[in-house]
Parts: C-alpha cells; sequence; structure tokens
C-alpha cells in the first residue's frame, strides 16, 4: 500500500483523507495487508469458496398488473412496452 | 429495589404486585440519570414515553392480560430500527436518520409486552472491540471505569452489567455480543446464524451478522431467545426451526477443548478456564483435546471477508438516501464525496479502504475467493469436530478488558476477536458467561455448539450458572 494506491482507492469508496489521515492509513493498512497476506500460505487446491452459510430463497412475490385509470393511461402514452409493463428508455435524447 | 434482578424474578414481582412497572422503570430511569453520565452507555433513552407504557403494562398486570415481557424495560442496541427513533448505528452519517419502521426483534420484543427503554452506544456501524468509535464517545467499563466495556456492543453490556436495565440487544459480527460480556462480566448469547431475523438491524457484514442478548444470567438469554427467534419473510436468510424446549441431547456432554490455545491467553486467565473444566468435569462432563485451527488465520480470514462485505454494504450511505446530508455541494460528485468524507470516522474509513481494495479485480480471487475456500475449510473443521463433541469450551477473549486509553496497533486490537470469529465465519451459537474475576476486573468463557444447536448451549449455561455463582457478582456501583 502506497500514497498512489490509497488515492485511488479513496476514490473508489468517495470520501477523502486528510493528508495526516493518508499518512497514518498507509502505515496501518500496510501493516493489515501484510499479517493478511497469511492466507496465502494455506493450501485450498479444490476447495468451493463458502460465500454465504444459507442458501437463499427469495420471498419476493411476482409482479401483478392491475388495471387502473392512470396505469392504462400511462401505457397509452408509452412508447414502449410490454404486455402490462412500460419500458423504461434507455437513452434520454436532451 | 434490587438493581440487579433477573427477567424471571422481575416477572414474579410485577404479577405478585411488589411493585409496579412503573415504580421498575422509574428505579431504572433514576439509576441512568445518576450513573450515566459517566459511563455514556446510553444514546436515548425517552423517560416520558417509558413511564406512559409502564402505566399500559400496569393496567394489563391488573387485568390479568400480561405477556411474559409485560412491564420490563428492554434496551435496544443503536443498530436496530425502532420507529419513529433516531437509528444513528454511533455514526455521524446516520445522526439525522429516524427509523421508518421496527427491526423484527424489535418487534417480537414489543409484541411480548418489553418496553422500549432506549438505545445503547456502541462503536460506529459496529466495527470496533473496544466502544471507542463512537460519535457520541466512548462507553466506559462500570468495573472500572479507566476501562473499555468491550465492543462493539459495548453500550448494551455496561448498561446491563451496571444494573440500568435487565436486558439489552446486541449484534455479534465477529464477537461483538461475548467479548463485551466478557469484559463486563455478564452473559452474552449470540445464536445460530439464521435463528434470529436481520431485518432491520443495520447491516455490517451481512454473511456474519447476528442479533443476540446481552443479560445477567443464562436463564433470561434463553427466555429472550425464545422471543426473538424465528423464520421472517422479510428476511431470506432467517430460519424457522421450532423451539426445543427438551434439550435431546443425553447428559453427560463431550465436550471439545484445546489446550494449545491456552498459550494465546494472558497467564492470568489460564486458571479460570481451568477451573471452569474442572466444574464441568464434576458436573459429569468428559473432555477431549480437539486442537485448534490457527487462530490468526481464522482472524485473517474473517478480516478479508467482513471488510469486502462491509464496503459494499456502506455504499449505500451517500447523503441522498439516508441520514445526514453535507450542505452547500454544487455538484452530486462533491455531495457524494461531502457527506461520506465527513459521516464516517477514522475506523470505519480504514475498513471500507481495506474492503474496497479486496473487491478490487486484481485482488478478488487473491484476497476475497481465497479467504472464502478457507472459510470453507474452517466451516467443515468444525464440522468435523462436533462428529466427536458435544460442545465446544473456549475462552472468549485473550485478556480482561483494556485501558480507555491504552495504544495498540490495528493488528493487537483486531486480534481480541481471535477467539469469537471463527464461530461467526461458521455461523454457529456461542454463548459467553462469567468464570471470575482477574485482579478485580472480569473474564469470560464461551460454550460452543453445533449449528441450530442453541437450545443446547442454553441449557448448558443454565446448568452451568445453576453450580456457580461468578454471574451474581456486580460492579461497586
Amino acid at each position: 500500500m502506497n500514497q498512489k494506491s490509497l488515492t485511488e482507492l479513496t476514490k473508489q469508496c468517495g470520501f477523502t483523507l486528510s493528508t495526516a489521515e493518508s499518512q497514518r492509513v498507509v502505515t496501518e493498512l500496510s501493516a493489515m495487508l501484510t499479517f493478511v497476506d497469511q492466507i496465502h500460505t494455506f493450501p485450498t487446491d479444490d476447495v468451493d469458496p463458502l460465500e454465504h452459510l444459507m442458501v437463499s430463497e427469495s420471498t419476493q412475490v411476482q409482479e401483478e398488473p392491475y388495471s387502473d385509470p392512470v396505469h392504462d393511461l400511462y401505457l397509452e402514452e408509452s412508447i414502449e412496452f410490454i404486455e402490462h409493463f412500460y419500458l423504461v428508455p434507455r437513452v434520454i435524447d436532451p | 429495589m434490587d438493581s440487579f434482578q433477573t427477567v424471571s424474578q422481575i416477572r414474579r414481582l410485577l404479577d405478585s404486585k411488589q411493585f409496579s412497572a412503573v415504580e421498575l422503570c422509574g428505579y431504572y430511569l433514576d439509576r441512568i440519570s445518576k450513573t450515566d453520565k459517566q459511563l455514556n452507555s446510553f444514546v436515548a433513552v425517552e423517560p416520558e414515553r417509558v413511564i406512559a407504557k409502564a402505566k399500559s403494562a400496569d393496567r394489563a398486570i391488573a387485568q390479568r392480560e400480561a405477556k411474559y415481557l409485560t412491564g420490563i424495560p428492554i434496551a435496544h442496541k443503536d443498530i436496530f430500527c425502532v420507529r419513529g427513533r433516531q437509528t444513528s448505528c454511533c455514526s455521524n452519517i446516520l445522526r439525522t436518520f429516524i427509523a421508518p419502521y421496527d427491526a423484527t426483534i424489535v418487534a417480537n420484543i414489543a409484541q411480548s409486552g418489553g418496553i422500549y427503554f432506549g438505545k445503547t452506544n456502541m462503536d460506529e456501524f459496529a466495527m470496533g472491540t473496544s466502544n471507542r468509535t463512537s460519535v457520541w464517545g466512548p462507553v466506559l467499563n462500570p468495573w472500572d471505569f479507566d476501562r473499555v466495556p468491550g465492543g462493539s456492543s459495548g453500550g448494551s453490556a455496561a448498561a446491563v452489567a451496571a444494573g440500568l436495565v435487565p436486558v439489552a440487544t446486541g449484534s455479534d459480527t465477529g464477537g461483538s455480543i461475548r467479548q463485551p460480556a466478557a469484559f463486563c462480566g455478564i452473559t452474552g448469547f449470540k445464536p445460530t446464524y439464521g435463528r434470529v431475523s436481520r431485518y432491520g438491524m443495520v447491516a455490517f457484514a451481512s454473511s456474519l451478522d447476528q442479533a443476540g442478548t446481552l443479560t445477567l444470567t443464562a436463564d433470561d438469554a434463553a427466555l429472550l431467545f425464545q422471543i426473538m427467534q424465528g423464520s421472517d419473510r422479510n428476511d431470506a436468510t432467517s430460519v424457522g426451526v421450532p423451539v426445543s424446549k427438551k434439550v435431546t441431547k443425553h447428559y453427560p456432554l463431550t465436550f471439545g477443548y484445546s489446550s494449545e490455545q491456552l498459550t494465546d491467553l494472558n497467564y492470568d486467565l489460564v486458571a479460570p478456564i481451568e477451573a471452569t473444566r474442572t466444574t464441568l468435569e464434576r458436573m459429569g462432563h468428559t473432555f477431549i483435546d480437539i486442537g485448534v485451527f490457527d487462530p490468526d488465520l481464522a482472524f485473517a480470514t474473517y478480516y478479508v471477508i467482513s471488510c469486502a462485505e462491509a464496503s459494499s454494504n456502506l455504499a449505500r450511505f451517500d447523503g441522498i438516501r439516508f441520514g445526514s446530508r453535507t450542505p452547500s455541494t454544487t455538484t452530486f460528485h462533491d455531495l457524494y464525496e461531502s457527506t461520506r468524507s465527513n459521516g464516517f470516522g477514522p475506523e470505519v474509513k480504514k475498513r471500507l479502504l481495506a474492503g474496497t481494495y479486496f473487491l478490487t479485480s486484481n485482488s478478488t480471487e487473491s484476497h476475497l475467493k481465497k479467504a472464502q475456500r478457507i472459510r470453507r475449510a474452517i466451516f467443515d473443521w468444525y464440522e468435523k469436530i462436533f462428529q466427536q463433541v458435544d460442545i465446544i469450551l473456549a475462552p472468549t477473549t485473550p485478556s480482561t478488558a483494556f485501558r480507555l486509553n491504552e495504544q495498540q496497533n490495528s493488528t493487537n486490537i483486531y486480534r481480541q476477536d481471535r477467539f469469537t470469529v471463527p464461530v461467526n465465519l461458521c455461523g454457529l451459537p456461542g454463548i459467553s458467561v462469567p468464570v471470575g474475576l482477574v485482579e478485580g476486573l472480569p473474564t469470560g468463557v464461551q460454550f460452543i455448539g453445533p449449528r441450530f444447536g442453541d437450545e443446547l448451549v442454553l441449557d448448558l449455561a443454565i446448568r452451568f450458572q445453576q453450580e456457580t455463582d461468578w454471574h451474581q457478582l456486580h460492579p461497586p456501583l
């Protein structure tokens, strides 16, 4: 970890650090990354990653279109639609 | 009135009209006003609302319509949404966030009659082991005001240990219930991942986070668990397993134990854990040595996964949808950057940077996927162990509570959780129970069970506390 890579990371994180903070964070993150590097000493050939402990089941219900005057008006005014659904334009021309 | 009454004792005394819910709540409110200015365990208490709720609880008791928690004060860690109330996660970025709904566990407790007493302090976004990263200031340990209470559920632990409230909720991503429970001399229970809904609990690392309790006794933890647990349609990872009132395992139990782990402990902490083993043997249980999965490797694995998940989860705090927003910005980018720069504290920023690094294309395979592979190896290791043993006895922390102003490097601070993180990586149930004082400070041990062995873990802890009285020691406040 160096100042350049930290600058890139802060940009990706969407925040800034003061100069003093940056220097401290470079030191501390470098130490942590060195500590973390021990994971490379453990052999994991043929081991699948365990991303989550639960096989989650979706509890979302299917969308059910219903008819009402406003809904029908939207569909009439829409440039494009599929069945009962308004299709959001992909490109908005200014 | 006794400040350290359990839920069961309070229930009996309320029902037999030894005191009213109004008197009970008034007593705790008075203790908070006297003690918590120094301790700083609460970030919000609403006396008028509490007394109004207590009055309606008294009416329900008089009409013999009381539920099990009717009239009993319960504090929630500031990570849980309570409808219409500030839920700040003790972060500047959520300082002004008012939750629009109740977390499932908050709703479950309210439906059982529990009186929402207030919000407890915590490390910012549950990232810490000392409760020093809260935007509302640090919490002190009620046993010694110069020391930390542990974290991240330090406010809940300190409040229960100080007798300011009989029960508090907490969350545990890498030990955040069990470690402060050990530091404060109380009982901290982290259920199996999935047995308690995470809906309405602000996410830190979604595959590790679990809600639980901080209580005076294991008996209270078991009672609260029955009320809090259950599948929830709002949390796809919650699991509905019927609560087993009878533990099917036949006592005595076979314990897994690692003498190798004791070399990682401060010398003074070895005697209490050895004494615990002796007590359990006297109760008829047997022990076998199970070795140990390298705790440093487990911690490194945890660090990669938790930071990566945090980086993803906390991306939602952008100043647009939740909480505080920095005014006087000209562009969307400025708004986003300024809000997050001012909103997050140093510890959170550091973990988000690490997590973002692990999620970059160069590091995903070398770090994140590698850590997930080791996580499976750890999971398999525990599965194999639980084919031979019923319960594992392990230390909760490598030391007693450290000093508030003690400067340690990040690696050493994080390693406070080295005995607790494997439990989260594998989604196991674990309870920390007090087992003595070392130079006047509490220490604890963990009973770790197989997945969905929550009832066995709780039952064992209850029986252990019937044989010992460490849980009856309280700080001299």
